[in-house]
């Protein structure tokens, strides 16, 4: 089973530090900085990843595009989307699983706690 | 430093990044010419600066951010009708935002005062009374008095993974993929229960610094941790240009072998040399092209600058940007923001008239300052150019005067009158103001500017307005220069300076008495001199050694004829400072060593020319020449 994450966030920052989070707990992680570079990296991919992760609000292409579009795909039809934001309205969260999002994580996070729970939602899997 | 800091890092330089997208788009929303994306832009930098602020601890920051992105939001959703005076909150909410993310990478504590000014202005944007201020405004609240849902600001605060309890109404097939995972770790929902990771961790980040920490270790270790974003196709090429060379080193090595040992004929190494002499340069330009940066970073930063200086002077000035795109090496990026800075001051303070003047010379109520950039052979040109009054040079001799920094007798021409104002000392601000007025402004800018290779150039037009013209190298390290050879000594010549070469014919030669001479080009005369005089290691007596002619140009097109034995060829020089290891030299700007190991001297074609101007035109200076130097060396430079 592929242990590879992709993260997709405009924020360096954040990408950085959900990457060494994950290589850390022995994930391979690839990353993108918007919808657009996401969709490209997930076609260009062979096998399925474990879990993407992704930001809400980003150029280009927005996270609800982005994973509309991966959705669709037979690739990551049924991949675990995370959506990553601080956006914590009702709204934006029914507006992410509509789109086909799994679950959300509320930035800040404690790696640990980001760690058991895509542990656990790839054991679930 | 571990992971933890060099992520911070990353932070503080995002930051800075957002930071000016933000202003950037600020200033596109001021201009009333823009997209929702712009809009969107501008919220989407305060959200990320929010998001990484939270990831680190940062709650003042968040809070600011938290407030100021409210209000962003309202823009966003149209809520909000822009005038300039919402542009105006929002401009200094970004001046704030980017003193608290300075004051936070500092360790120092940001400026609270500002903070909750500006707090106050953002809420009253909202049309919604609802919002309560004193929320925001209450430090001690420790998380700042946000929603519920958002008590996870906090440095790892742990609800990291928040499970869906979002109806379950709807039946349709992507429900089926919203799958619902319960927080097993959390039983009452909101991640009180892990108050140990959040512990574990504060300490791991407290045992590098404590909260005693002197602010200055912190600061030591960004300056250890310089970096650079490249973009990837930029290294792919360098990547691609090594593995030529490493190829062309094997062909060059194997005919040098076959050359040494072989019994065949001698094949030639001249196309595999060839080969590599090219790749070098190449592999140079790619490298210097890691280096360079936009000069963007430096000018979004004067923006703030003039919207300052203009708020303190009460005069309302437009600042207008060009070339920001101009790649120049990254070291230079560095050491031009503090003479920028100093020299767009001045044009607020000194160069824009005050509106009431304006309006009675018949100019527009706004002042425009422009600054530019522009690529022009080999160097880079940054202008700042004001439509102000110009400078007004009986005011500045006056002053000179009055200071002793020119007789009064002098008798200077404009250009020279200008130059003045870069003398030390020298402030021609009858009131010393917060902004300019401090007499140590000009002086320093054309110090530093000469200190990088650069050289500054006014031109200043009564009632039109003043430009000065910054001319730097592309980079600090390698020039392109054509090898001379003057009385048994190399010299190096900046190709970017000469405009042509000739044989010298002693026929063209004039002399004008008092041993100035001067050379017929085509019908145009020109100053001619013997580099060997200039720079003083001959006396010049005899031409029959003198060969060529080399005509060379300075920035503001003055040409003179420099007189030399011979020339060597063209070539790239790595400069090596001369001020540093020896002492500035008049007409020497660096040197370099050369393939057969010698030292050569690189010649500097400004200071050359002014210092044979000086020969020809007497100066009126009791005392000549000699007086003017001893006053400061770096008058003609």
């Amino acid at each position: 089973m592929s242990n590879i994450i992709i993260i997709v966030d405009d924020s360096r920052t954040i990408r950085n530090l959900l990457s060494k989070t994950l290589y850390a707990a022995g994930y391979t992680v690839r990353q993108a900085a918007d919808g657009v570079d996401g969709v490209q990296l997930v076609k260009s991919l062979v096998e399925a990843p474990a879990v993407i992760i992704t930001d809400l609000n980003m150029p280009r292409m927005d996270g609800y595009n982005f994973i509309s579009c991966i959705r669709i795909l037979e690739l990551t039809k049924k991949t675990p989307i995370l959506v990553l934001t601080t956006e914590t309205s009702q709204e934006k969260k029914i507006l992410a699983r509509n789109a086909g999002a799994t679950g959300w994580i509320v930035k800040p996070f404690a790696p640990e706690v980001l760690v058991r729970a895509i542990n656990r939602i790839i054991i679930k899997k | 430093m571990d992971d933890f800091d060099s992520i911070k890092n990353i932070f503080f330089e995002e930051c800075n990044e957002l930071l000016s997208e933000l202003e950037r788009s600020l200033e596109i929303i001021k201009c009333g010419d823009f997209t929702d994306e712009i809009v969107n832009a501008a919220f989407r930098s305060v959200h990320s600066v929010k998001g990484g602020a939270g990831s680190f601890g940062m709650p003042d920051l968040v809070r600011f951010t938290h407030v100021f992105e409210t209000a962003l939001d309202l823009l966003r959703s149209k809520m909000l009708h822009i005038d300039s005076g919402i542009i105006k909150i929002f401009l200094r909410a970004t001046d704030v935002l980017s003193d608290s993310v300075q004051a936070e990478r500092e360790g120092v504590a940001p400026p609270f005062e500002r903070q909750n000014q500006s707090i106050k202005e953002l809420i009253s944007l909202s049309c919604d009374n609802s919002v309560d201020a004193d929320k925001f405004l209450n430090r001690d609240d420790n998380l700042g008095g946000f929603d519920e849902e958002e008590k996870s600001v906090s440095l790892f605060s742990p609800i990291s993974i928040e499970l869906s309890e979002i109806d379950n109404t709807s039946g349709n097939e992507l429900d089926v993929a919203f799958e619902i995972f319960e927080d097993n770790s959390s039983p009452d929902g909101t991640g009180k229960s892990e108050k140990s990771p959040e512990k574990n961790l504060n300490n791991e980040i407290n045992e590098g610094e404590s909260e005693n920490a002197p602010a200055t270790i912190k600061v030591n270790s960004q300056n250890n941790n310089v970096t650079i974003r490249v973009d990837l196709e930029r290294i792919d090429k360098l990547v691609d240009l090594v593995g030529e060379l490493v190829i062309g080193q094997a062909t060059l090595r194997e005919r040098y072998e076959k050359n040494h040992w072989g019994r065949a004929e001698p094949v030639s190494i001249e196309n595999a040399l060839s080969d590599i002499d090219q790749l070098t340069r190449n592999i140079q330009d790619a490298v210097m092209a890691v280096r360079a940066q936009p000069l963007r970073t430096v000018f979004q930063r004067m923006q703030r600058v003039v919207r300052e200086a203009a708020h303190a002077t009460g005069k309302s000035i437009q600042l207008v940007m060009d070339g920001e795109d101009t790649e120049i090496d990254r070291s230079l990026i560095e050491r031009l923001t503090d003479p920028l800075t100093h020299m767009l001051r001045n044009a607020v303070d000194h160069g824009v008239e005050s509106t009431e003047d304006r309006l009675k010379n018949g100019k527009s109520a706004d002042g425009v300052i422009r600054l530019s950039a522009i690529q022009k052979s080999g160097r880079i040109i940054i202008t700042v150019a004001d439509d102000g009054a110009g400078i007004n040079r009986e005011r500045v001799k006056s002053i000179a005067i009055k200071k002793g920094i020119i007789n009064s007798q002098a008798n200077l021409s404009e250009n020279e009158i200008d130059n003045l104002i870069f003398f030390p000392g020298f402030s021609t601000s009858s009131t010393v103001s917060d902004l300019s007025g401090r007499g140590v402004g000009m002086d320093v800018v054309k110090k530093s500017i000469l200190d990088v290779g650069g050289r500054v150039t006014i031109f200043s037009e009564k009632g039109v307005g003043s430009t000065f013209l910054l001319s730097l190298p592309l980079t600090l390290a390698v020039i392109e220069g054509m090898a001379i050879t003057s009385c048994g000594q190399t010299l190096i010549l900046p190709v970017s300076c000469i405009v042509e070469t000739m044989l010298f014919n002693y026929k063209d030669v004039f002399v004008m008495g008092d041993g100035v001479s001067a050379l017929s080009i085509r019908g145009v005369f020109m100053p001619l001199l013997d580099i060997s005089v200039v720079l003083g290691f001959s006396t010049g007596e005899n031409f029959q050694d003198r060969e060529v002619i080399l005509v060379v140009e300075d920035d503001d097109g003055n040409r003179v004829a420099l007189l030399a034995d011979g020339i060597d060829g063209q070539m790239q020089v790595v400069s090596k400072n001369v001020e540093k290891n020896f002492r500035a030299t008049r007409g020497i700007s660096a040197a370099t060593i050369l393939g057969n190991g010698n030292v050569a001297l690189v010649l500097d074609a400004a200071s050359i020319i002014h210092m044979g101007s000086e020969n020809v035109c007497r100066l009126p200076y009791p005392g000549g020449l000699a007086s003017i130097e001893r006053r400061s060396p770096e008058w003609a430079t």
